[in-house]
């Protein structure tokens, strides 16, 4: 099963899901596709699909896929590396109202060119994208939460001490 | 107010979708901090089934720079959640909702933890720019963003 997804953004995203369907239609798509479509006002003639999952439905739907296809949001790019899905995303737009800005085409750049996922930019670049989707290996991606939490850690610990002077005045 | 010496209250929230995934993840490598969240805010129901395994969770809904009137509706809730709740830290991935709640605790004297999201490469996020001159600690996840900036630390990428 392939797993299409646009994320939880509170904005409508019908190319994305539009190009998919057309895909499926064309025979470009064989394997059977589920999707979460948001807001989007499409409706798939050729998928089964949902507005909204609870995060836990997703999340196994987003294990038992053999493939993602998504916006090109953060959360589903790290879903995707964490679970070693291939992945193709096509970026919100600013100009088709997707997003209120374009910050998901530096996203899908950045994390493409790092051999992470594949972008299509258009829905003329999907088709080639979904060929291949199939035989795509993501590369791992090193990340350092710990780095990060032990920052806000030090911090946390700077106030407790200010905290604790303040009690005693 | 009256309160255990030095215990803070922190508050952790994040917008759904990447927001909450990044903030979750940071969560996992918390050991360091000297107290566990007290509470948790978030943006959509459909998260609040999983951040309530972790603690108390506020849902005060989605915005964006689009529609005043509904990021209005979000402050409101943000205050209530504040006033309710009394933070001393507030920390958070964004977006634009959790920067209702920063300012919301800031009024009543909370400090700022902003981690700008790894989504954000080329230039901070609007919530991100919004929050620069309030947040107490604001953290990139690109070092160039941060070379860029003073006031601003690169610490790594949650993600």
């Amino acid at each position: 099963m392939i797993f299409l997804t646009v994320g939880t953004y509170p904005l409508p995203f019908d190319r994305l899901v539009k190009a998919t369907d057309t895909a499926i239609m064309e025979g470009l798509i064989e394997e059977e596709v589920f999707a979460q479509i948001g807001l989007c006002s499409y409706r798939p003639q050729n998928m089964e699909y949902v507005q909204m999952l609870q995060k836990e439905t997703f999340d196994s739907y987003f294990q038992k896929a053999s493939s993602v296809i998504s916006h090109a949001g953060i959360g589903t790019i790290t879903m995707a590396l964490d679970n070693e899905k291939p992945l193709l995303v096509m970026p919100r737009m600013k100009r088709y109202k997707e997003h209120v800005n374009d910050h998901q085409i530096d996203t899908a750049r950045e994390f493409g060119e790092l051999g992470h996922i594949l972008v299509a930019y258009d829905v003329e670049d999907l088709p080639d994208g979904i060929r291949k989707l199939k035989s795509f290996t993501p590369k791992e991606r090193k990340a350092s939460p710990e780095a990060v939490a032990d920052r806000i850690g030090r911090f946390l610990n700077s106030l407790s001490e200010c905290h604790q002077v303040r009690a005693w005045d | 107010m009256v309160r255990k010496q030095g215990t803070l209250r922190i508050c952790v929230g994040a917008s759904a979708g990447g927001h909450m995934n990044e903030l979750l993840k940071l969560l996992e490598a918390s050991r360091s901090w000297p107290q566990p969240p007290a509470f948790y805010v978030t943006t959509l129901e459909a998260l609040a089934e999983k951040v309530a395994q972790l603690g108390p969770v506020y849902i005060i809904g989605e915005c964006n720079r689009q529609h005043p009137l509904k990021a209005l509706r979000v402050l409101m809730r943000s205050l209530r959640v504040v006033l309710k709740e009394r933070p001393d830290v507030v920390i958070t991935t964004g977006s634009l909702p959790l920067a209702m709640v920063c300012l919301s605790a800031k009024l009543f004297g909370a400090k700022i933890v902003w981690i700008d999201s790894i989504a954000n490469i080329e230039r901070f996020s609007l919530s991100g720019r919004m929050m620069l001159p309030f947040a107490d600690l604001f953290l990139t996840q690109w070092p160039e963003l941060a070379r860029r900036h003073k006031d601003v630390e690169y610490a790594g990428a949650i993600v």
